[in-house]
């Protein structure tokens, strides 16, 4: 299963050839969801960190940038780990329009 | 129902397709950036073995008056001058001067910057990068715009962190995969010895994936910046405060004596050591000598400063780092690229990085044994698995034999070869692109066999052509008490042994598949019964 991430032969169950390609279609958009949306919110979270963290503008933006690969890495992470992509896109627009919103008012 | 994950599957194999396939595809360069930032460990003592012209710095102050004394003799009107002195471990200083009116030079390129030798007098060595060759690559890249180089690093440290948190999610029984190793049983091997490699230094890796990012993290996440800054200009302002260059009075005075404003400066920082000195309007009333701490003098990399008065050589001010956020960013730099670390910790450092390399090379070859037993036809392996056991070859044997083709070209090139530094690199690629050419024209297993015994044989001749050829080989350094080059020309033998071993694990290593392509080259012996796992065996290396 040369894209076979989750090869759903684990389960057993076999993989039609319609199946497949829904699940080479599934995980090419969680690549994109991850890599480009996932950076997307981490950047709104950053934004918002950066503002809202304790102490002088150096200090906040700093600690801020430290933490945001963490930030990323949870989000791509939890990206591969959702019931599906449209729903790991659901949360990820969810997550980047509160930080987004948050941050814009924190301003 | 296939656009979902299967509940049954889980969180679990949803993270073991995510490592398989963000491992594969930045596998190789991975690779390269950990091999090369293991080496880089020991770029200094790298520098100095290609550089034999200068021995090891047993008094910084001999050498800081002997960068005076030159730079008072070809420009003692300059604007400034700039002396970096040499740490125990380092060979000569560089001394250059700027003059007024004329821009700062590009790095890399100063027609003014002379080496001083630990004797204070000026030395010419050889045109070479030396361990700064491999110090960049592991992050610049080489041959591509340097922003790429980092983005690309970037990118692949972002996966190689995503893999680590998969990989622990991944191996439930971490701590149980650590002390289990089967070896000889082909692709269970290479995963024990994968998972064996990753546990016994994860700590390492996490520590040196997640500070990697770090250094250089305003490149890679720039909104934190953009939140509370104008503009990256005005960020670097706040964070990298430089002492503002003097006016020249243009009466002449004095230059306070350097020694005493060393030992000065030692007192201040409690032993501290002196790394950069400027000297601002120099034979000046208004002079200013700025001394920079040494970067090996502290976990935290970070600006300690102290402005001496140029002509009474009275402290005038002194700078630390005070902001959290500097020294939390300054000490996760300063714990990646490990200037503080002593001897033994060093050590440690390197090790880590080679478990790492190592871990890497596992995983790319574990990628190719799993798969081979499940080949349609192993005689004709489909493009995509051909593809990645050929790179196998020419990266994880033919990038260390390249790294040797370096050194060798630091012995061999003539001196005055023009654009000599730059040739010596050229020669690590070009080797480089050969084998790996090679790796695709050769079977693979002859290919394996063929490179790791050019590795071995690169690395083992070289200390001996150092006896033979130069005055600064082993027994020379061992004479002299340079420890530090003894044991780098001990290492590099240490190293070829290392590869003559495992070229002569995979001649020895026989494939128990008996259609399989190479059935030829090595007799079958059909005593086991072809499991799976034996089949397995059949990978080599």
């Amino acid at each position: 299963m040369a894209f076979g991430i989750y090869s759903v032969n684990a389960t057993g169950v076999r993989q039609t050839q319609k199946g497949n390609w829904q699940g080479v279609r599934d995980v090419i958009a969680r690549i994109l969801l991850a890599a480009v949306g996932g950076y997307a919110v981490m950047a709104a979270c950053t934004v918002l960190l950066a503002r809202v963290l304790p102490g002088q503008a150096l200090d906040r933006t700093l600690w801020a940038t430290i933490l945001s690969f963490a930030i990323y890495a949870g989000l791509v992470v939890w990206t591969f780990a959702a019931r599906s992509a449209l729903r790991a896109g659901a949360v990820l627009l969810a997550i980047g329009a509160v930080a987004g919103l948050c941050a814009w008012w924190a301003a | 129902m296939s656009g979902k994950i299967p509940k049954a599957l889980g969180f679990r194999q949803s993270q073991a397709g995510l490592h398989t396939w963000t491992g594969l595809l930045v596998g190789w360069i991975l690779y390269l950036i950990f091999l090369n930032g293991a080496v880089s460990y020991w770029r200094e003592e790298i520098t100095r073995w290609a550089q034999p012209e200068i021995g090891v710095t047993r008094d910084v102050e001999t050498v800081a008056r002997g960068a005076i004394a030159h730079l008072q003799a070809v420009a003692p009107k300059a604007t400034t001058w700039s002396i970096s002195l040499p740490d125990e471990r380092a060979g000569g200083a560089t001394a250059t001067f700027r003059e007024k009116g004329r821009p700062a030079p590009r790095r890399g390129v100063d027609p003014n910057a002379v080496t001083i030798g630990p004797d204070g007098q000026v030395v010419t060595p050889r045109d070479t990068e030396g361990g700064d060759a491999f110090y960049r690559l592991h992050f610049d890249l080489r041959y591509v715009p340097v922003i790429w180089g980092r983005w690309i690093v970037g990118f692949c440290t972002m996966f190689m962190l995503v893999a680590i948190v998969s990989g622990v999610i991944t191996h439930k029984k971490i701590f149980a995969d650590f002390f289990t190793f089967r070896p000889g049983k082909g692709q269970r091997s290479w995963l024990d010895g994968h998972n064996a490699l990753a546990v016994l230094a994860l700590p390492f890796h996490a520590m040196i994936t997640y500070t990697g990012l770090i250094t250089l993290m305003v490149l890679y996440v720039p909104w934190g910046v953009a939140a509370n800054y104008p503009s990256k200009t005005a960020y670097y302002a706040q964070s990298i405060t430089r002492t503002k260059p003097v006016k020249p009075s243009g009466e002449a005075a004095p230059l306070a004596d350097i020694g005493a404003v060393l030992k000065s400066a030692e007192r201040a920082w409690d032993g501290g050591h002196a790394g950069l000195i400027r000297i601002d309007a120099p034979n000046d009333k208004a002079a200013r000598i700025i001394v920079t701490r040494r970067a090996s003098d502290t976990l935290v990399d970070g600006r300690w400063e102290i402005v001496f008065d140029g002509v009474t050589g009275q402290i005038r001010s002194q700078v630390a780092p005070t902001s959290s956020g500097m020294i939390a960013r300054g000490g996760m730099v300063g714990l990646h690229a490990g200037r503080f670390a002593p001897m033994t910790m060093r050590w440690l450092f390197f090790l880590s990085g080679l478990a790492g390399t190592a871990m890497v090379a596992t995983g790319l070859v574990l990628w190719i044994a799993k798969r081979r037993q499940k080949l349609a036809d192993p005689a004709r392996p489909h493009f995509g698995f051909r593809l990645v056991e050929r790179l196998n070859i020419g990266t994880i044997a033919g990038l260390p034999a390249a790294m040797a083709v370096f050194l060798w070209a630091n012995r061999l090139l003539p001196l005055n070869l023009a654009g000599r530094g730059d040739w010596e690199v050229h020669a690590m690629f070009i080797a480089w692109g050969v084998l790996l050419l090679h790796g695709f024209v050769r079977p693979p297993r002859r290919g394996w066999i063929e490179q790791l015994s050019l590795t071995a044989g690169l690395l083992l001749a070289l200390p001996v052509f150092n006896i033979a050829a130069a005055q600064h080989g082993l027994v020379a350094s061992l004479r002299s008490g340079d420890t530090a080059m003894a044991v780098m020309d001990l290492t590099l033998l240490a190293l070829g042994a290392a590869f003559a071993a495992m070229a002569v694990g995979v001649a020895h290593h026989k494939p128990a598949q008996p259609k399989a392509r190479r059935a030829k080259t090595a007799p079958v012996t059909p005593k086991a019964p072809a499991t799976p796992a034996r089949k397995a065996e059949e990978v080599e290396a």
